[in-house]
């Protein structure tokens, strides 16, 4: 899986959006109704030229799985920059299970992969934070963090509060 | 800043993402928040 930055100006985003449109009518949804509060948030950062707030999507070939936000930014108790994605919303199949089991690690594994590769390039940071919105969020991405904590490959993972945090070094 | 080795990183978020999705099953993944159905099922309780 890949990620990459989503514009309205160059049709990145247009392509998402007529994706995730023809992947609702597959599901009997409707692209204008589904997920409609983190989506608008990313169709605003996709409307932005900014070099530090961006609109990203994971993709698997043509299929875009996953659409978040990343934000670079400087943060009170961080040494160096800090990438926080926000917004995490994953694509009408998935969300409907019409995908096999595999696509749902995959897609999670993506979109922790695609954080760490924007850090390396494009939206460079010492730090990454993943926002977690929800109690089972908290409870899933702390068990989580102990797990790829334990394999040091990483400086710190933890899961503290709203976000679960990736220190490079 | 020092540039991570990603091969490494990736192996290593792949088998703590999967160890961690076998631990908990789908059925939680599907209640985490990047999904929009999880909000919708938390709504119908609701109701």
């Amino acid at each position: 899986m890949e990620i990459s930055r989503l514009l309205l100006g160059d049709g990145t985003w247009s392509q998402f959006e007529s994706e995730w449109r023809v992947q609702c009518e597959t599901v009997d949804d409707d692209f204008d109704c589904y997920a409609p509060a983190p989506l608008s948030v990313i169709r605003d950062f996709a409307s932005r030229e900014s070099d530090k707030d961006w609109a990203v999507a994971v993709s698997h070939g043509d299929r875009f799985m996953a659409a978040a936000c990343a934000i670079r930014t400087l943060q009170k108790g961080f040494d160096g920059p800090v990438l926080r994605i926000r917004e995490v919303t994953v694509c009408p199949l998935l969300d409907y299970g019409n995908l096999d089991e595999n696509a749902y690690v995959d897609t999670l594994i993506g979109i922790l992969n695609g954080a760490i590769n924007l850090s390396e390039s494009g939206l460079e940071a010492q730090h990454i934070k993943l926002h977690l919105r929800s109690p089972a969020d908290a409870v899933f991405f702390r068990a989580f963090g102990m797990t790829l904590d334990s394999k040091r490959v990483f400086a710190a993972t933890e899961a503290h509060g709203a976000w679960l945090t990736i220190s490079k070094a | 800043m020092a540039k991570l080795d990603q091969a490494v990183t990736a192996q290593a978020i792949a088998e703590a993402m999967t160890e961690t999705v076998h631990a908990f099953g789908i059925s939680f993944v599907r209640t985490l928040s990047f999904f929009p159905s999880a909000s919708k099922v938390v709504v119908a309780e609701a109701a």
